[in-house]
């Protein structure tokens, strides 16, 4: 795995927001029964299968950029929530828009994590398109980590974070002081608060 | 009859798996697409019983939504409940605030959703 510092961003906000792209990005593929192991290296050579590539800008007063994940379409048909009939597969614009919302619910959970470290960040709506062999392209500034991952299927998972910070010191307060008091009380996925 | 809850998401697929869910739980489900759409339906649809509304949505968030047709007094009662990635405190305080009845952070479970409607529109 790689870590990749702008020159603005020091280490050590690096490497916690590396940690939550890692465990936000396998939680939310958990939530659709997809087990993916996140190693270290690029994602390697541009694979032959089709491919969809969804990603979703992010921005705020101290960070932004985008989450970019790439994975085989057979991986993305594994998460579709809606059965189909006969046991076919989801459509071309169907499997898109749930890629799409796929990629919103991992940058979602980003999101909640770092609001808890005071970083409050705005979303843009996501897209997905169809790819073939695409290979992910470093930014020698801004990317703060990329990420192959392997489902448990065997399918090779791409997950691109490309932040730059708005700030000249630390995005984020030390570990012991990061999160705040009443971050018990935030919700998580999956949680329901009636009013 | 059955109650009618209106589902505004800008995912299609979100939608139709919310759909399925309240419909099989008894409920019409009426969809819209973002918060512009969803408030034009609000306005044209007779006797709706709630909305199940996500928050970022291109041409009109969900928030703003809720304030638009909060704003109407034909629809200060109308129940909404959030369906959305967010969690940060001053989004739902701020929904809570602008007459919101709930929130619910996805992915959502199935039996939260359908006892949260119920809840605010009674059983079918």
């Amino acid at each position: 795995m790689t870590i990749q510092a702008t020159a603005a961003m020091h280490d050590t906000d690096a490497t916690i927001l590396r940690a939550q792209v890692v465990q936000c990005t396998r939680e939310a593929f958990a939530a659709y029964s997809i087990d993916v192991d996140l190693d270290e290296g690029d994602p390697g050579p541009p694979a032959h299968e089709a491919q969809i590539v969804a990603f979703i800008g992010f921005g705020g007063a101290r960070l932004r950029g985008t989450l970019t994940v790439m994975a085989p379409q057979q991986l993305w048909q594994m998460t579709y929530p809606i059965a189909v009939a006969d046991g076919g597969e989801a459509g071309a614009n169907d499997l898109l828009d749930w890629c799409g919302e796929v990629v919103n619910q991992v940058l979602g959970r980003i999101k909640n994590q770092l609001t808890r470290r005071g970083v409050e960040l705005q979303v843009s709506t996501p897209k997905a398109i169809h790819a073939r062999q695409l290979t992910i392209s470093r930014s020698a500034q801004r990317s703060v980590c990329i990420l192959r991952a392997r489902s448990e299927r065997g399918a090779a998972i791409g997950v691109w974070f490309d932040a730059a910070v708005e700030t000249t010191g630390m995005l984020f307060r030390s570990a012991s002081e990061a999160v705040p008091a009443d971050a018990e009380e935030s919700m998580i996925e999956g949680d329901l608060l009636m009013f | 009859m059955a109650k009618k809850v209106m589902v505004v998401d800008d995912s299609r697929t979100m939608r139709q798996q919310v759909g399925i869910v309240l419909t099989a739980a008894g409920f019409e489900v009426i969809e819209a697409d973002d918060g512009i759409d969803g408030l034009e339906k609000v306005q044209q649809t007779a006797d709706l019983a709630m909305v199940l509304c996500d928050v970022n949505m291109p041409r009109m968030n969900g928030l703003d939504m809720l304030a638009a047709v909060k704003s109407d007094v034909r629809f200060t009662d109308l129940p909404f409940l959030m369906l959305t990635t967010e969690a940060q405190p001053a989004l739902i305080t701020r929904a809570k605030q602008a007459g919101a009845k709930g929130w619910i952070v996805k992915p959502f479970k199935p039996e939260l959703l359908v006892a949260a409607v119920r809840r605010l529109v009674g059983a079918v």
